[in-house]
């Protein structure tokens, strides 16, 4: 017997021993004492460093915004482009581009094609006489006849549980008001069953 | 410790192999049935006529029964077949009761029937593999405390003083289940085909994902692996590569598991400290999971000739491949930004058919094939069919996860592309990005084909192997080993290098050196009582770390004034809603991600608004849903900002043929089935006072009068919707009918919040 050093009882256990069988045994199988995988070992600390780093940056540290806050951030930034986007005077202007494209036959032809690939015909028939929506044909409007009046109310949508959404938010601009050139080419057209106008339609001249 | 075994009289006893015969051909059956189920509802996300117009059969309903059906009748009766046929034998002593193991056998069948009947009836709790109704979960209950009583009893009475591995696992697996059934499924009762959660939006997703996950982890992934640790090293006859990776990833693997719940709720109206929480303990899974499939494959080192050789070693070294992949997938999916694209998509789907059709589908029949010659005393029927089956098996495997990972990414990436040149959504309509993945759903329908061929293949099998067999009784081969004895453990040597080598050291380094060779555990498996009590502790303290939190905590949940308790009708109708399984479908919660604000805007609402963008959905909106809808995928958009958005007629047509006619086509190329049997079967009004009651009773803040009066009232808000409709030209008398009452319940879907917002503009 001698004395051992520290450093040696630290070798006996960092010492890999591969492949020693343990005694005991259960219904013949056996199990081997293999230290634990190196690579094994680290990954599993790291993952708790981690785990603690994750916490303590997006809860206390530099970036402790919550998702809403991002949310929130992207927002407007996105609303900043589309202004950039559309132009400062982007509303003033509408009454001004209508006077080029209502009657306009390539803008109307454009409208048509916007009319059935968002599925306007579903509420309001292919011909525009009304099904679920309102006539478009007729001279009862809802919003008003005016083709910025049409485009607002394609835009925002109508009023709440009538179906009309809020289309701004899935046709670009230029699309709407070819909708509108489209919508008021229809007036007048006399479909065959129309939709008779709801109450709340009023007529115009 | 030898000559005290010697000196031992030898006991001598027979093994009970008649119950495993009996689970592993329920598992066979079962697993058939329930991947034909998963098949039809496959197809018909292809072929949406497949739905056959038929209420039991739409996918709606189908698809609880098929998961039901795959992990509680397939999955478990597998995990059944081995624990009793592997706990005899690492406890060398027959199942403490026969007769017990019958009822659990019989009462676990019934059960498996009645999911079968009630679930296509659409009596339904709608939490995703907890809906079975309140009776049938008592039933469970029943059937789950007999059973693990014959396990504990078991136990006491083996003849081997040290509990291995697979035990620790099992043991886990019983307290885990149990503890999660109980309270996921804690409800009022209103009738024997309803009832209500006690908890309610924000809380009830909580509770139900922290069931939802640790099913996972305590059904499809403890008990696989105490399967794995019995019937791997046996197969490969080899050792098991480390008996201290074993501990370490056991105990780290209950412990962690628990906590990762939350991450199934990332960017929901779940406090962020929950979703992290949900998040890290998820990454920090990853290595004890692996710890599993290291000591699964390493085990093979020596033995790979073999793998060649024997398609059972096949099984099993692809079903520890896929336990390893998803066991990465899984923390992967679970950071923030990854679940963001993929959280509602395909995605998810293909995840999961990577653990269950590889991990627990390969192991199951892996052991199947194993247990087949030993439990029938007879060589398999074809054994070329083994090898068949595991190669068109992966094959099908390969196919069904490769087409939903395109499909879930595609989709995901869809759903959040905007167009530069516009700023807007490239496409806007949702309908649009479920065209872009139908050949994805092809493929996968063509995967699971091939994978329920294989398990065909099992089963005619099984089937010819068992009556092919020549000896009519089986031959019972005698065991025998010495009692237990009751020698101390601090009488057994302990096994100390530092002693062999005759160190010198302060009596401090032999307790070290004790700690860290885990000598400690080897104390833990003498005693199953202190084994059993740490992993309750184990899981129950990380459950109340995060449960008494998410329910203490007032700030989690900041009520909204203006969002008010539903209407009776909109009440029956929202259980229409959950009875007709649309939660499959359809999600509940616009997360905050401009994307989902956009798509999911408030339908009519001035775009210049300054809450127009807040359309995410908060947790306050939910306070009275009881149990939340928030669903987990998106087959369809989805439903939570749909109230008012559509008109009443639209709806009722809708319902009656999602497409429309020709005359009037609704939604072009929708996949969702029609709904025609709620036009003419009725509403039951009766029962309302009594739903009313009940959700008063917790704590919904309805009247004495408003129960009194509910019926009249419902009846009321019918007449008006039905008029309403009438007046647009649909035929017929509807007040009465289901569909009255859904739509009242879709047309006030997320609105309560905007009359908030308005109230406060003015």
């Amino acid at each position: 017997m001698h004395h051992h050093s520290t450093t040696e009882i630290v070798e006996e256990f960092t010492e890999p021993s591969y492949d020693k069988l343990l005694d005991h045994e259960y219904d013949g199988i056996r199990e081997y004492d293999n230290p634990l995988p190196g690579w094994w070992k680290n990954l599993f600390y790291l993952s708790i460093l981690f785990a603690f780093g994750y916490w303590g940056y997006y809860h206390f540290g530099g970036s402790a915004l919550s998702v809403q806050q991002i949310h929130a951030l992207e927002v407007a930034q996105a609303n900043a482009e589309m202004k950039q986007r559309r132009g400062k005077d982007f509303e003033k202007n509408l009454a001004n581009d209508f006077q080029k494209i209502v009657g306009n036959p390539q803008s109307i032809a454009k409208g048509k094609e916007a009319y059935t690939k968002n599925g306007c015909l579903a509420c309001h028939r292919p011909d525009g006489g009304g099904l679920i929506g309102p006539n478009l044909t007729d001279r009862f409007w809802i919003f008003g006849p005016q083709p910025v009046q049409i485009y607002k109310a394609i835009s925002n949508g109508g009023r709440p549980n009538k179906g009309m959404e809020a289309w701004g938010k899935k046709i670009a601009p230029d699309d709407i008001k070819a909708l509108v050139a489209y919508v008021i080419s229809l007036r007048g057209t006399n479909p065959p069953n129309p939709k008779k106008p709801e109450p709340d339609e009023t007529p115009f001249p | 410790m030898e000559h005290v075994a010697e000196s031992q009289r030898l006991e001598k006893f027979v093994y009970d192999d008649d119950i495993t015969r009996k689970f592993v051909f329920a598992t066979v059956l079962w697993g058939i049935v329930g991947m034909l189920v998963g098949l039809i509802v496959a197809f018909q996300l292809v072929l949406p006529w497949l739905n056959l117009e038929i209420e039991w059969l739409t996918f709606g309903r189908l698809r609880p029964l098929h998961t039901n059906a795959v992990i509680f009748a397939f999955a478990c009766n597998a995990v059944f077949a081995g624990m009793y046929y592997s706990s005899q034998r690492l406890l060398k002593t027959r199942m403490f009761s026969d007769m017990m193991s019958r009822i659990h056998f019989w009462g676990w069948q019934l059960i498996i029937v009645i999911a079968a009947i009630t679930l296509p009836l659409g009596i339904t709790q709608s939490k995703e593999y907890a809906e079975l109704e309140w009776w049938v979960d008592l039933l469970i209950t029943a059937v789950w405390v007999i059973f693990s009583i014959n396990f504990f009893l078991t136990i006491r009475i083996r003849r081997e003083r040290h509990l291995y591995v697979a035990i620790w696992f099992y043991i886990a697996s019983l307290i885990a289940v149990a503890m999660l059934h109980l309270f996921n499924n804690l409800v009022i009762p209103v009738s024997l085909t309803k009832s209500y959660p006690i908890y309610s939006g924000v809380q009830d997703a909580f509770m139900q994902w922290w069931y939802g996950h640790n099913a996972v982890a305590f059904v499809l992934t403890t008990p696989f692996l105490g399967m794995m640790y019995y019937f791997m090293p046996k197969a490969a006859e080899r050792p098991v590569y480390s008996y201290r990776l074993s501990i370490l990833h056991f105990w780290t693997l209950i412990f962690l598991y628990i906590w990762a719940g939350p991450h199934h709720l990332h960017y929901t109206a779940l406090p962020g400290w929950a979703s992290t929480l949900g998040m890290v303990f998820s990454i920090m899974l990853w290595m004890p999971s692996w710890g599993g499939m290291i000591n699964g494959l390493l085990t093979l080192r020596g033995a790979w000739h073999k793998v060649a050789r024997d398609p059972v070693l096949k099984f099993m070294v692809v079903a520890i491949t896929f336990y390893g992949m998803s066991t990465f997938e899984g923390p992967l999916l679970s950071i923030k930004s990854v679940n963001a694209l993929g959280h509602y998509t395909d995605w998810i789907i293909g995840h999961v058919h990577n653990g269950t059709l590889g991990w627990n589908g390969f192991l199951a029949f892996g052991m199947v094939y194993w247990l087949m010659p030993r439990l029938f005393q007879n060589t398999i029927w074809k054994p070329q069919w083994v090898e068949l089956h595991f190669w068109i098996g992966t094959i099908g495997i390969l196919l069904y996860i490769v087409s939903m990972y395109v499909a879930g990414i595609t989709q995901g990436l869809m759903w959040r592309a905007f167009d530069p040149k516009t700023g807007l959504l490239a496409y806007p309509d949702f309908v649009d990005t479920v065209m872009n993945i139908r050949y994805f759903y092809w493929g996968r329908a063509l995967g699971g084909t091939l994978y329920l061929t294989g398990a065909i293949l099992c089963g005619i099998n099984l089937y010819m192997t068992w009556a092919t067999r020549t000896k009519k009784e089986y031959d019972e081969e005698i065991q025998e080993a010495p009692a237990l004895q009751n020698i101390h453990f601090g009488e057994m040597k302990t096994p100390s290098r530092l002693r062999e080598r005759g160190a010198h050291v302060a009596d401090i380094a032999y307790k070290i050196e004790a700690l860290i060779q885990l000598y400690w555990h080897r104390k833990w498996e003498r005693l199953p009582l202190t084994l059993t009590v740490m992993v309750v502790i184990a899981v129950g303290s990380a459950s109340l770390f995060e449960i008494i939190p998410t329910f203490a905590i007032k700030s989690n949940v900041p009520k909204i004034a203006s969002v008010k308790p539903y209407t009776p009708l909109e009440l029956a109708g929202r259980d229409i809603y959950v009875s007709e399984g649309c939660y499959n479908c359809h999600s509940q919660m616009v997360r905050p991600m401009r994307a989902e604000t956009e798509r999911y805007n408030f339908p009519t609402v001035d775009p210049n608004a300054s809450f127009a963008s807040q359309s995410y959905s908060k947790p306050g909106e939910f306070i009275y849903d009881h149990p939340f809808q928030w669903g987990s995928r998106r087959i369809g958009p989805d439903l939570h900002r749909e109230g008012g958005r559509r008109t009443d007629d639209w709806h009722y047509k809708h319902m009656m043929n999602p497409r429309g006619t020709q005359g009037e086509v609704l939604v072009e190329n929708s996949i969702m089935p029609p709904y025609p049997w709620l036009a003419h079967k009725p509403t039951d009004f009766s029962i309302l006072p009594k739903k009313i009651w009940a959700m008063r009773l917790l704590g919904v803040p309805y009247t004495l009068e408003q129960e009194k009066t509910s019926i009249q009232h419902a009846k009321a808000q019918a007449k008006e919707i039905a008029d309403r409709i009438r007046m647009k030209g649909i035929p017929g008398k509807h007040e009465d009918k289901q569909i009255i009452a859904l739509i009242a319940y879709l047309q006030r879907l997320g609105t309560d919040i905007l009359k908030e917002y308005q109230n406060n503009r003015m």
